[in-house]
């Protein structure tokens, strides 16, 4: 019954009865798990420790909740808060692998488009190099493109997620774009391309 | 149910963790468009004081107190309020952006709509005299703003550039000369008018504040050419013709 409720329902119906908050708990629990793991690059107790975090704000705060933005880029603008706190607080990330090679699919696609790769060890080893690239970009172009290429989020959804205008966001990725090419110009694979 | 999950509902009902009240969310949405509106509401008294600086400036002779006509406007320019406009726009910028669409704009955007609002509001400030009342308030409530205004008014009195400000004491029209007592050092001048128009010898009426246009012929004589209404009784054009009839009427001592 509950699985077909949509996630504003389940917002209206949570602040009646605490209960219906465990069914958005489950659905996003999973999905929140991979963006903070992937944009902090921390372990798995920290996450559980932020995303613990995470629900108890969107818990607390459900009266905030503007019924204009879809709940998941309200939920994800949570996480991306309590990311940021989490950064402050350890200032430096640990190096804890990010991805799994099918969710790198689509910067994959990006990155193949502009540089023309056919082989399979060659994208093999540009997943490999992509893993490596992001570590070492900024947070905020790390973030954009994690939110765009792997959380398949749109322009709007994230700039109502980092709270920034349509145009920034365009501008963002492009920048993210060009330092995650940048990053990758030093590895071996890219230098055999040249 | 997850792991997680368990640990979570825990956590909240061990916490007793509640949603904030919809009341208080609404009352920090209310207090926050409030502070916008007072900001803004400033924003567009401080665009209507500097509007009152340009309008009691004598732009006639405005070109005598600086190197250059460049020099002259930064001269007159109200730097205060251009100073507390600046900072009112980044405080309503940061505002704005805490409201629930405010981050769809950028700061360009919001600069804009900022300043047009303000400007327009301004206006409507400017035009029921609101600044008048502002100016009176500051002058007479802070002895800061009092000194900052007396610096701006001094630039008035410089008798080796041709300009002179003061207030009038006595008036021989026989003599074609009146005296006045400059507003910066307090110094008594003999004014000669034989080569006035018509226009500038009506605003010789003993107590009148005025600034001279003209020549200084030693320590403490000066001829004039022209005579205009002192910045703060300089008003505005819409009641111009207002100030032309009473003066008109007035008897003049001749």
């Amino acid at each position: 019954m509950y699985s077909e409720k949509t996630d504003e329902e389940l917002v209206a119906m949570t602040i009646e009865n605490q209960d219906c908050f465990l069914y958005l708990v489950n659905r996003y629990e999973k999905k929140l798990n991979r963006y903070i793991k992937r944009i902090l690059n921390i372990n798995n107790e920290t996450v559980e420790d932020v995303l613990q975090e995470v629900f108890i704000k969107i818990y607390r705060y459900l009266n905030s909740f503007d019924q204009d933005l879809k709940f998941s880029s309200w939920a994800y603008r949570i996480a991306h808060n309590e990311s940021m706190n989490q950064l402050k607080k350890i200032k430096k990330a640990q190096s804890v692998p990010i991805e799994s090679d099918e969710e790198m699919g689509n910067l994959i696609e990006v990155l193949q488009s502009e540089v023309d790769l056919h082989a399979d060890h060659i994208r093999k080893e540009l997943k490999e190099a992509v893993h490596q690239g992001l570590q070492k970009i900024p947070f905020k172009y790390r973030e954009i493109l994690i939110l765009h290429y792997i959380e398949d989020k749109s322009y709007r959804e994230i700039g109502d997620i980092l709270k920034k205008p349509i145009g920034t966001v365009a501008t963002l990725i492009n920048r993210a774009k060009a330092q995650l090419k940048l990053s990758l110009n030093d590895t071996h694979l890219f230098n055999q391309i040249k | 149910m997850s792991t997680f999950s368990k640990k979570l509902v825990n956590k909240i009902k061990s916490e007793g963790i509640k949603p904030s009240p919809r009341w208080l969310v609404n009352l920090l949405n209310i207090l926050l468009w409030l502070s916008f509106f007072i900001v803004f509401l400033m924003g567009a008294l401080s665009i209507s004081l500097i509007l009152r600086s340009f309008n009691i400036a004598p732009w006639e002779v405005t070109r005598l107190i600086g190197r250059s006509p460049v020099h002259s406007f930064f001269a007159i320019l109200p730097y205060i309020w251009l100073l507390f406009l600046g900072l009112v726009f980044v405080v309503v910028n940061y505002l704005f952006k805490k409201t629930k669409n405010g981050y769809k704009y950028s700061p360009i955007q919001i600069l804009i709509m900022g300043l047009s609002g303000s400007i327009a509001l301004g206006l409507c400030f400017f035009y029921i005299k609101t600044d008048v009342y502002i100016e009176r308030l500051l002058v007479e409530s802070s002895e800061s703003y009092e000194r900052w205004n007396k610096l701006r008014e001094d630039q008035w009195t410089l008798p080796n550039r041709g300009l002179l400000a003061g207030q009038i004491l006595e008036v021989s029209f026989e003599d074609h000369s009146f005296l006045i007592e400059d507003f910066k050092d307090d110094k008594q001048w003999i004014i000669g008018f034989s080569e006035l128009n018509d226009k500038s010898t009506r605003l010789i009426v003993e107590e009148a504040r005025v600034i001279i246009r003209g020549k200084k012929i030693n320590d403490d004589e000066f001829v004039a050419k022209s005579i205009h209404p002192w910045l703060r009784e300089n008003i505005r054009p819409l009641k111009k013709r207002l100030l032309k009839n009473k003066i008109g009427n007035m008897k003049i001592n001749n």
